[in-house]
């Protein structure tokens, strides 16, 4: 049921990401509403949910990614993981951090990507390093209490167990 | 190193990084989509459409009335054109009915009949901002192919560059990963490949590389499809030439291009498919 309530979330973002978000876009270039939400799920998780999360997430980025499937699953994973890691020293309610964090990601995700994209003969939109990670920043700030609520929700919360 | 090894997560995260590079090689050279990607793409069309569908349009209210001054002086230079377009119209009509009867006392083929214009409608962007790429609501069930060429009324848009049984994504000639082989209206010697190309105030261009230091292609040229390779119908209108750069160390000259089309307020193509799909390699 909690893997499920979270797949619903990610498949609504994943939708706007793909319909809404563009409308904004600056010089072709534009954020991800899902992996700023996810991103900062991840930072406040443990690692195996950062693993889940990573496949949800990079799956459907992937399903209508040109070229390339599995490209944002793998950069996910990575850069999920060391969110996670980066999340276990911070104290919880604490904003600024987890927003920066996230923000930094995108712009190592897009950097990786472009990199890779390159590798294979493909020439993409370089610019998005530099301006994916503003559009995240702005989201990331939106989010960030909607995270915390959304964590809140009885069904995705994880009880400790001993 | 063995701690790092021995957890179990680390192990699972390894193997998928493998699973996932060794993808990586079969799908990035696959013309198709694979079949789990075709299936959750059919689920997730339909409520792209509408939402897509949606925002367009309450960006194209906005933009009426941001923009309603220039679009009253538009519509008032756009009547005077229609009034001589008309004109013309009627001597083209003279002309059409004489280059058909001339066309079948030589007996030449239609070469235009030989493709079919498949219509299709944008549902949404894909690409995540790092390939601008859109994706369209008809796939390899209604025909289409990788390397199909995408138009508008107005010109060519761009290319097909990846397929699904119910849908595919197309990148529009601004992306440095479109080719197309091209002439000049003026003067069909001037051939070359058009290329994507961004303009230096960001602008979505395309240009023509490596073209004869002594080519007699100039500023206002019309560049059009030269239809090589039966890869799509020749004289399909692209755009206008704006720039000449002349690159005597290497005897060469590019040509920068203004294309006909402007890439952010297309909702709807047509894809052109070749009847004879046997004889084109895409």
């Amino acid at each position: 049921m909690r893997n499920l309530l979270i797949s619903v979330m990610a498949i609504l973002l994943f939708i706007l990401d793909q319909t809404f978000v563009p409308f904004f876009s600056i010089n072709g270039s534009y954020g991800s509403l899902l992996f700023a939400f996810f991103g900062i799920f991840a930072l406040l998780s443990d690692y195996e949910d950062a693993f889940l999360l990573a496949i949800v997430v990079g799956f459907l980025q992937d399903i209508y990614f040109p070229y390339v499937f599995g490209l944002n699953i793998l950069t996910n994973l990575l850069l999920f993981f060391v969110l996670s890691k980066a999340g276990e020293t911070l104290k919880e309610g604490r904003k600024t951090i987890p927003v920066l964090f996230v923000t930094l990601a995108q712009g190592v995700k897009n950097l990786l990507m472009v990199s890779i994209l390159y590798l294979f003969g493909y020439k993409a939109n370089f610019s998005s390093v530099l301006i994916a990670p503003i559009f995240t920043l702005f989201f990331a700030i939106f989010l960030y209490n909607r995270i915390i609520a959304f964590r809140r929700i009885p069904m995705i919360k994880k009880e400790w167990k001993f | 190193m063995r701690n790092l090894f021995g957890n179990k997560l680390t192990r699972k995260v390894m193997i998928l990084s493998a699973i996932l590079i060794v993808l990586f090689g079969f799908t990035v050279y696959k013309d198709n989509k694979t079949l789990i990607e075709s299936g959750a793409g059919a689920a997730l069309n339909p409520v792209q459409k509408v939402i897509y569908s949606a925002n367009k349009r309450v960006e194209n209210f906005i933009d009426f009335y941001l923009r309603y001054e220039t679009v009253k002086v538009e519509n008032e230079t756009l009547l005077k054109e229609n009034i001589e377009l008309n004109e013309k119209l009627r001597n083209y009509d003279v002309l059409a009915e004489e280059n058909k009867n001339l066309t079948e006392m030589f007996s030449f083929k239609n070469r235009r009949n030989e493709y079919n214009y498949v219509g299709a409608n944008i549902i949404g962007n894909s690409g995540g901002g790092i390939i601008t790429s859109y994706t369209i609501d008809i796939g390899s069930k209604d025909g289409v192919k990788r390397g199909m060429a995408v138009m508008t009324p107005e010109g060519i848009v761009g290319q097909v560059t990846d397929v699904a049984s119910t849908y595919a994504l197309v990148e529009t000639l601004s992306s440095e990963n479109v080719s197309i082989h091209v002439t000049t209206v003026e003067n069909a010697e001037n051939t070359g490949i058009l290329v994507g190309y961004q303009g230096a105030d960001k602008k979505q261009m395309a240009k023509i590389n490596y073209l004869p230091i002594d080519s007699s292609i100039k500023e206002g040229d019309s560049i059009v499809t030269s239809g090589l390779g039966k890869f799509y119908p020749p004289n399909i209108f692209v755009g206008k030439v704006t720039k000449i750069i002349e690159d005597k160390g290497n005897l060469m000259k590019t040509a920068i291009i203004e294309t006909a089309v402007n890439f952010k307020g297309i909702q709807s193509l047509y894809i052109i498919v070749p009847k004879d799909t046997e004889s084109v390699e895409y």
